[in-house]
């Protein structure tokens, strides 16, 4: 511990840095990210609290909707965890340049494996303190539980916690040694079976099939709807043990509770030592591996790129050139394709919580269907803005200390803005098309109407795409290898804050449109205002880019 | 006879930081032109300005003839620029960063693949061009962004650092291209820290220090201002930096 500890400390040193270097951009950056995820808290807590309010009171289907929400809840945060800790564990573990400087200094690999653990918790137990901790305190009040209660849920949820991530940091191992020694397909194969799995495991657990039977009233035999088929839906969960010992700490059962939490730790302890006992035996030879190969090892290392090749002159000019360098810049990005797994598996719930959700009568014919189309724009709203935010606000920066290449050279500028833009919209525009145009044959019967939504939502894909390009354009930082850090600066925030007010904009137009009142009204604000906002951007960028900064 | 490269009263500023102050230079066709000083005097700053990837606080940057604030890419097409860091695309091959920069000189897949042949004996580097650059030591980054910079056969060369990290037969070998380059009328601007590799081709020399040139002209020209002092040059740059 006496290296870890320092090591760990060092990170924190920005604190420092802010105060003592009154670095104000770094603390408004440090701000802005406390503060969003302080709202982003606030709003679980409320939304928490009111709805438990109103499930203790019901006697009927209260506790069984509690228990739903409890395990749903937390199986969501057991998925962010694992997930969370997957990806930056292949980074702390694998790909960090820390660690190849501490590899060439006198401290052992289990110390290293032991750092990048905590480190790797540190980082991924983001879900608990964002969403976990509300719930607590919500329960907590709504309970009216003493000093003790907090104690014991907190406690519980650190070793919630324990788990997911070592569950997640063993699977990162299993990543670390897979990567350098399979190729491309295989290894997408390896990414995304497991989260296909986890994803439908999930959809199955959170929306069940025999959910109506639960909770319809006309198959009630008793008084309370009983919650063992909920249970059952979560029994393999690892957060159903926590939701458990939530629930008993909140009935006061403390015989039951006891045995919950001593089980629940000696799980934990189990899972961290056969974690720690596997990266003892395994840690520096993965480690080793993985740095003499790049992300796509077909073979040996001398035959990295198979066939010899110059330029595929698909599209002609200094526009396919770029396209070209782009793409295959993207494609041969470990980083990446680590993102967009994530980002994809996110979407994959939303799909499949629309098929499963989305698809009943009651909803179809609710009153509150534009109010849903709105929020389905908003969603799509929402990832074309996380895209944006990870991959065309960086796209300049991206360049890196290779940028020379092309500012040097007699390229015309404007050409890259234009690919990039037209690029990453496309990309976007195609994904998110699919998925609106997927999500409204649940929601909208109208043809014209889903026309006018899939035109707005392309708009709002490009205009998205646009200002993260100008403003990534405007504020670019050539000195990183890992461009996509720069998604953590004021300019990143600038891309998410007016990103969410354009989204909501367009999401009032779409539900006005969704209406079918106002319907050329809200389509003609929407253009121009995406048009205005897209023109601004791109000429922002236009004179931005013209030298090096 | 027009100047190669021709930079008027530039001025480059960070922030309140004065990198190149008001920097006057002429570099004429033919010379093999070397720009000394010490770390922060603004050799690679002044570089940048000239390359077009810094834009000068005030003041003019012409190269063959085209002011590079007006008509970037007509001037940065006729020269060719190897960096003092030889950053590359790193998950490109040499082979296909070498074709993409031959691109972006608006060179077409057949004339690239000829000149390749052509130059392929300046540095042997076939063994390796299939792999990704992430791969290559600094040398042969070095390298590959050398024959990039030859690439479209330009009218000048701007060098920062050309033989860092290079071996000895590879600096024999950058030593007779640049050479060679002079000698069929091209013009070479190179900031360098070795002075001893200066001092064996360089026609011309410029000394500078906190971004003003202090003293240029030929290695006697210097010997003369030095009175005599000094012999080598790295002798006459302690004499006349101090």
């Amino acid at each position: 511990m006496n290296v870890i500890l320092p090591l760990l400390w060092s990170k924190f040193s920005f604190f420092s840095k802010i105060v003592k270097d009154r670095d104000w951009t770094l603390g408004i950056v440090v701000f802005g990210f406390f503060f969003i995820a302080f709202l982003v808290a606030a709003a679980t807590f409320a939304f928490l609290w009111r709805g438990f309010i109103f499930l203790k009171d019901q006697p009927v289907f209260g506790e069984a909707l509690m228990v739903y929400a409890l395990e749903a809840g937390f199986a969501i945060v057991f998925s962010l965890l694992v997930v969370s800790s997957i990806s930056s564990g292949l980074s702390v573990l694998f790909r960090s340049s820390e660690l190849s400087f501490l590899a060439s200094r006198p401290v052992s690999f289990p110390k290293l494996f032991s750092y990048g653990f905590l480190k790797n918790f540190l980082i991924s137990s983001w879900p608990v303190m964002v969403l976990g901790t509300p719930a607590i305190f919500a329960l907590g009040l709504v309970y009216a539980r003493s000093f003790w209660f907090y104690v014991l849920a907190f406690f519980g949820a650190f070793v919630f916690s324990l788990i997911a991530i070592a569950l997640g940091t063993f699977c990162a191992l299993i990543f670390g040694a897979l990567i350098p020694r399979i190729n491309r397909t295989y290894l997408w194969a390896a990414l995304l079976t497991p989260l296909v799995i986890l994803g439908i495991l999930f959809a199955q657990s959170i929306v069940p099939v025999h959910f109506e039977a639960m909770f319809r009233a006309d198959v009630l035999e008793e008084e309370v709807v009983s919650t063992i088929d909920i249970e059952r839906n979560f029994q393999w969960w690892p957060s159903h043990i926590f939701v458990n010992l939530l629930r008993n700490a909140t009935q006061n059962a403390f015989a039951s509770l006891l045995q919950l939490v001593v089980s629940f730790t000696l799980f934990a302890g189990f899972a961290v030592l056969i974690l720690g006992s596997v990266a003892k035996k395994t840690y520096f030879a993965l480690w080793a591996k993985f740095q003499e190969t790049s992300f796509v090892a077909g073979g040996s290392l001398n035959h990295i790129v198979r066939r010899p090749r110059g330029i595929p002159h698909i599209i002609p000019g200094e526009f396919g050139v770029m396209l070209w360098k782009d793409l295959f810049s993207l494609l041969r990005n470990s980083n990446t394709f680590y993102s967009l797994g994530f980002l994809l598996f996110l979407l994959f719930f939303y799909v499949l919580g629309i098929v499963r959700v989305v698809n009943r009568e009651e909803t179809a014919s609710s009153q509150y269907l534009p109010l849903l189309i709105a929020l389905t724009v908003a969603i799509i709203g929402y990832f074309a803005a996380i895209f944006a935010l990870r991959f065309v606000f960086p796209a300049i920066s991206r360049e890196g200390k290779s940028a020379w290449v092309l500012w040097s050279s007699p390229f015309r500028l404007h050409t890259m803005i234009w690919e990039k833009f037209l690029f990453y919209s496309f990309l976007f525009a195609v994904l998110l098309e699919a998925l609106f145009l997927f999500s409204s044959r649940f929601l909208i019967d109208d043809l014209f109407i889903t026309l006018v939504l899939s035109i707005m939502v392309a708009m709002m894909v490009a205009t998205i795409c646009a200002c993260a390009l100008g403003l990534g354009s405007a504020l670019p930082d050539f000195r990183y290898d890992d461009a996509e850090r720069l998604s953590n600066t004021p300019g990143g925030l600038g891309v998410v804050f007016l990103s969410i007010l354009y989204v909501g904009a367009i999401s009032f137009l779409g539900y006005m449109a969704a209406k079918g009142s106002a319907l050329p009204i809200s389509l003609g604000i929407a253009v121009i205002l995406s048009g205005v906002l897209s023109f601004y951007f791109l000429r922002l960028a236009f004179v931005k880019i013209r030298y090096i900064r | 006879m027009q100047a190669a490269i021709s930079l008027t009263n530039v001025t480059k500023k960070f922030g309140t930081m004065v990198a190149v102050d008001n920097l006057s230079l002429e570099i004429k066709t033919g010379e093999l032109y070397g720009f000394i000083g010490p770390n922060g005097s603004g050799k690679t700053t002044t570089i940048k300005m000239m390359t077009g990837l810094y834009r000068p606080t005030s003041g003019t940057v012409m190269v063959s003839g085209f002011d590079l604030a007006k008509t970037p890419e007509k001037a940065k097409a006729t020269f060719g620029y190897i960096p003092d860091e030889p950053f590359v695309y790193e998950r490109m091959s040499g082979r296909e960063f070498l074709y993409l920069v031959g691109a972006l000189y608006r060179l077409s897949k057949e004339k690239v693949t000829a000149r390749l042949e052509e130059l392929k004996h300046v540095f042997p580097v076939e063994g390796i061009w299939d792999e990704y650059a992430e791969n290559y030591s600094r040398g042969n980054k070095q390298k590959l962004t050398i024959l990039a910079a030859l690439l479209h056969n330009p009218k000048i060369l701007v060098i920062d650092e050309p033989i860092v990290g290079l071996d000895p037969e590879s600096t024999q070998s950058a030593k007779k291209i640049l050479q060679d380059f002079v000698a069929r009328g091209g013009t070479v601007f190179v900031a360098t820290h070795t002075l001893s590799f200066a001092q064996d081709v360089c026609t011309k020399i410029g000394i500078l220090k906190n971004g003003r040139v202090l003293v240029e002209g030929t290695l006697e020209e210097l010997r003369h201002k030095a009175r005599g002092e000094a012999q080598s040059l790295e002798e006459l740059y302690l004499t006349l930096t101090h």
